[in-house]
């Protein structure tokens, strides 16, 4: 038979059930219910434990209110602990746990512990010292502790909610943006305090108002029309700049992002942030003049420039030309002497003004690279037929070694490369006295992507190290006694690698002081031509 | 057995010394003009014995005891000292209405001091845990200021911070003129507004008992002010308990006989397997509230209770009953504290005599007070402020 709830205990229930959630804070609220639950069911002592879990998934139950306040470190919790899922040796699941619940016990045969689930939350203990409570009280508890926990639930989730709002002031508060909300009419119905600062205006003064109603009439209806278009189409307002009227009559530029409020796809209005980029549009005023400013001195310089070629290599080409002819004279020893000076002289002086007209191209990004089908040993036969007369002036011994199988072509610029060599082969001439100057070319074809290498190698005075990071500066020579001694602009080794870049190579450069000095050239070989890669997988194998 | 020495000089008109197994635990002298000198005189009688380690005052209102006339005499003792001025005294099978009592215990008592009963503003708890930390204790005598507003809160903080480790047995001092005066000793002198809490290490038995029964109800508390009821059921709780009391009483309640008539119908607050709490209304506001000793919460459900002498006096003796079986140890020559409330005697009237009768022993010296409200848990229970409630407490003392 269900024994009757009787009124008396009825009436318990009910004033149980009106002492549940009278705070929205879940220590005062449980302390008012805890309080009444044992009063009302006449127990000695009891607590309410809450289910917690850490980042890790690890679990464990924790007293939020207790009475007495010392019941966690008595006899009686002692005992009746070993029944909890993170007690040692318990080893249940917080779920297993729950379910087992209500758990009910005695110790020492006149204290009675009962431990009731608080769904989701987690539980409630009752302790009796009289009598034990009957098991349709717990039973017909069960609603209250229903009640109980959402009301706890609900304490939990205003506690987040309070900290996501301190989270969200404070940053406000720390932010020098204005940040708002508006309307579906685009009146302010929130304003930050930032605005004080940027404005000069309070947020107060702000509310009810419109953001046009800070602008000058001609910047209100270029905005006004802005927005009213990302309004009908209920879209995000991105990066707007617009200029605002500050309390004193200043303007300020404003980047304002916003997004559309919804509440069942009707737009309630925006929220956004306001940002004061006043100081990037007079930076980006002056760098837009500076930058106009140096165009127009690089105009000037490129029509100087091809003023200059022009005017410089006419009659430049004239003095070597009409040389020629005269070389082709009968003259005397002393006159060819004389000529053979005039043609030396004017031959460099052009190879002088080629680079220094060059190096603006390269620097300016303005030379471009027209990759051709090139052939390998043709361009190697067209820079020894180029250097050797040269090298042979100075006496030198001068070589192109071919070590292992190079592809027959590749795609590159030829004349680039062929400048960029010549460089570096005229550069290891100038400073070889004696000795040789090679040209090792070698293929890599273990690097991805495979690297045709050119070293130019020879025994030369060589570099000290603590220069090796200058020489490819422009003008930079290892001393000024070397331009003194050896001449030259200081040039060419900035024109090479300038031009090793534009062909999607590098220059590395090692050198022994007084021994000589190694530049090599390593060029990534893109596209080689399709019947050639058999012939070169088959190198590689033989190679292995 | 014990030995009982009657002595009738200089205004002592009994003095007790029990003496069991030749060791003297527990002395009690007593006066009967309630003058300051014979407070004097009976509290260096008693501190004179070295054995008594602490003593309990019980005195009369009516003795007109001030700060003026007794706090010297109190900063004069050497061992602690508490107790409080009561409407009435119990001694034996005799309520005195001028006079006290000195009992001298053979525990010392660790007093503490709670002051402001009436401030609303003071977190007992936190004043609980600091001051009452590292005591412990098997008994602790709790005697309040009656006529302070936050007794309950201060009943609930001692449940909350101390639970039931120790059995608590006291009541509230003060005056039935329900003027609030200084109505507490302490070594420093007479104190008002406050709490003494006296943890001893002496066995105490704890039973409690009323006898009051329902007349009419439940009744919801629909709004209320700590003390105060303002509404039952909605409606100005003074219309509702009159209507219920007119009818149960056939009498009239007039602008002058509202405590006569009210004394017999006191409100009760249910709880799960125990008699209900009583709530003993004083006075009626001109708003129609009714204010009472005690806390009422709302929310909670009352009944309009009665009683007779039969049922009163039976649980009296219920309590002295409970008391002795709650005992941990043999009652005989153990001293009884009888603490029941000052309405009880109001109400009963002549018959109050039987009531005494019911809870005396001849084998038990009984010493006790009329109080505003009693305190008393044996360990078991939820820890409860009570209102027309007999309170036995059988020291082993």
């Amino acid at each position: 038979m269900i024994p009757l709830i009787t009124e008396h205990i009825q009436l318990l229930f009910n004033e149980i059930a009106m002492s549940i959630g009278n705070s929205l804070d879940l220590r005062k609220m449980l302390k008012e219910s805890l309080s009444t639950y044992l009063r009302k069911l006449n127990c000695s002592a009891g607590g309410v434990f809450m289910l917690k879990t850490d980042a890790l998934g690890n679990y464990h139950y924790e007293p939020v209110i207790t009475t007495p306040r010392s019941f966690p470190s008595s006899k009686i919790y002692q005992v009746i602990s070993k029944h909890f899922p993170n007690h040692d040796g318990a080893g249940s699941r917080p779920l297993d746990f729950q379910k087992n619940l209500p758990l009910h016990g005695s110790v020492e045969g006149h204290t009675y512990f009962h431990i009731l689930e608080l769904p989701e939350f987690g539980y409630i203990i009752l302790i009796k010292n009289n009598d034990d409570l009957d098991s349709f009280i717990i039973k017909s508890l069960k609603p209250l502790n229903i009640k109980l926990a959402r009301a706890c639930l609900s304490c939990l989730q205003k506690a987040r909610i309070e900290e996501i709002n301190t989270r969200l002031n404070d940053i406000l508060m720390s932010s020098e943006d204005m940040v708002w909300e508006t309307d579906a009419d685009g009146k302010f119905i929130y304003v930050s305090d930032s605005s004080k600062e940027l404005l000069g205006y309070d947020p107060h003064e702000m509310i009810g108002k419109q953001l046009l109603d800070f602008m000058t009439k001609l910047e209100a209806e270029r905005i006004e029309k802005i927005i009213s278009g990302k309004r009908l189409n209920k879209e995000p307002y991105k990066d707007m700049e617009n200029w605002l009227v500050t309390r004193d009559g200043r303007q300020i530029c404003m980047l304002t992002n916003g997004v559309p409020v919804f509440n069942e796809g009707k737009v309630l209005g925006y929220r956004g942030v306001n940002k004061d980029i006043t100081l990037w549009k007079n930076a980006e005023k002056q760098l837009i003049l500076a930058k106009e400013e140096a165009e127009s001195a690089s105009r000037l310089k490129s029509e100087f420039l091809a003023n200059i070629s022009h005017e410089i290599r006419t009659p430049m080409n004239a003095i070597i030309g009409f040389g020629d002819l005269l070389a082709e004279e009968s003259l005397n020893e002393q006159q060819k002497k004389f000529l053979t000076f005039i043609r030396t002289s004017a031959t460099n002086l052009l190879a002088i003004i080629n680079n220094i007209l060059d190096l603006p191209s390269l620097e300016s990004g303005k030379v471009v690279i027209n990759s051709t089908d090139t052939s390998v040993s043709q361009l190697l036969d067209d820079v020894e037929t180029l250097m050797q007369p040269k090298s042979n002036d100075k006496g030198l011994d001068f070589r192109v070694i071919q070590q292992g199988q190079l592809p027959d072509s590749i795609q590159t610029d030829k004349l680039k490369l062929q400048q960029c060599l010549i460089n570096l082969i005229g550069n290891a001439i100038k400073f070889t006295n004696a000795g040789y100057v090679y040209l090792i070319v070698s293929f890599d074809q273990e690097n991805q992507p495979p690297l045709l290498r050119f070293e130019v190698k020879d025994t030369g005075v060589g570099i000290p190290e603590d220069k090796l990071e200058l020489i490819f500066q422009p003008f930079i020579q290892v001393d000024s006694s070397t331009t003194r001694v050896y001449g030259g602009t200081g040039l060419g080794l900035t024109i090479a690698k300038q031009l090793a870049e534009k062909l999607g190579g590098y220059i590395e450069v090692k050198s022994v002081l007084g021994q000589g000095t190694s530049f090599t050239l390593s060029l990534p070989v893109g596209n080689i031509k399709e019947s050639e890669k058999d012939i070169l997988s088959s190198v590689r194998q033989s190679n292995a | 057995m014990p030995t009982k020495i009657d002595e009738k000089r200089d205004g002592l008109v009994r003095n007790y010394a029990i003496n069991i197994r030749k060791n003297i635990i527990m002395i009690i002298k007593s006066g009967k003009t309630g003058s300051a000198a014979e407070l004097a005189q009976l509290l260096d009688s008693v501190s004179q014995n070295e054995l008594v380690k602490s003593i309990l005052i019980l005195a009369c209102d009516e003795n007109g005891y001030t700060p003026e006339t007794i706090n010297s005499i109190l900063k004069n003792v050497s061992i602690p000292v508490f107790g409080g001025i009561f409407p009435q005294i119990i001694l034996e099978k005799e309520n005195l209405g001028r006079g006290c009592i000195v009992a001298g215990l053979s525990n010392k008592a660790h007093i503490q001091v709670i002051s402001g009963l009436s401030d609303e503003a003071i977190d007992y708890e936190n004043i609980l845990e600091e001051k009452m930390l590292g005591i412990n204790a098997k008994t602790m005598f709790v005697l309040v200021d009656g006529l302070s507003t936050r007794i309950s809160a201060l009943i609930d903080s001692l449940f909350n911070v101390l639970g039931l480790e120790c059995n608590y047995i006291g009541g509230g001092a003060g005056s039935l003129s329900f003027k609030q005066k200084p109505c507490l000793f302490t070594n420093e002198g007479l104190i008002q507004d406050s709490a003494i809490l006296a943890a001893v290490e002496t066995e105490c038995g704890v039973g409690v008992g009323h006898g009051w029964t329902e007349v009419a109800g439940p009744f919801k508390v629909t709004e209320s002010e700590r003390n105060v009821i303002k509404t039952l059921d909605w409606r100005p709780a003074f219309q509702v308990y009159k209507e219920v009391v007119e009818n149960h009483s056939r009498r009239k309640f007039t602008s002058h006989n509202f405590f006569d008539i009210a004394k017999s119908y006191p409100f009760g607050i249910n709880k799960l397997g125990t008699e209900k709490i009583v709530r003993d209304p004083l006075m009626v506001r001109d708003d129609d509230s009714l204010v009472c000793v005690g806390e009422v919460p709302q929310e909670f459900y009352v009944h309009i209770l009665t009683g007779d002498s039969n049922s009163l006096i039976n649980a009296a003796r219920g309590a002295m009953e409970l008391g002795k079986k709650s005992f941990n140890g043999t009652v005989d020559n153990k001293t009884i504290l009888f603490i029941d409330c000052i309405s009880r005697v109001l109400f009963l009237e002549e018959n109050f005599a039987c009531e005494l009768e019911a809870v005396h022993n001849q084998q038990m010296p009984l010493i006790g007070a009329l109080t505003l409200g009693e305190i008393a848990n044996n360990g078991k229970d939820y820890l409860e402020f009570y209102n027309k409630t007999s309170v036995v407490g059988v020291l082993g003392d």
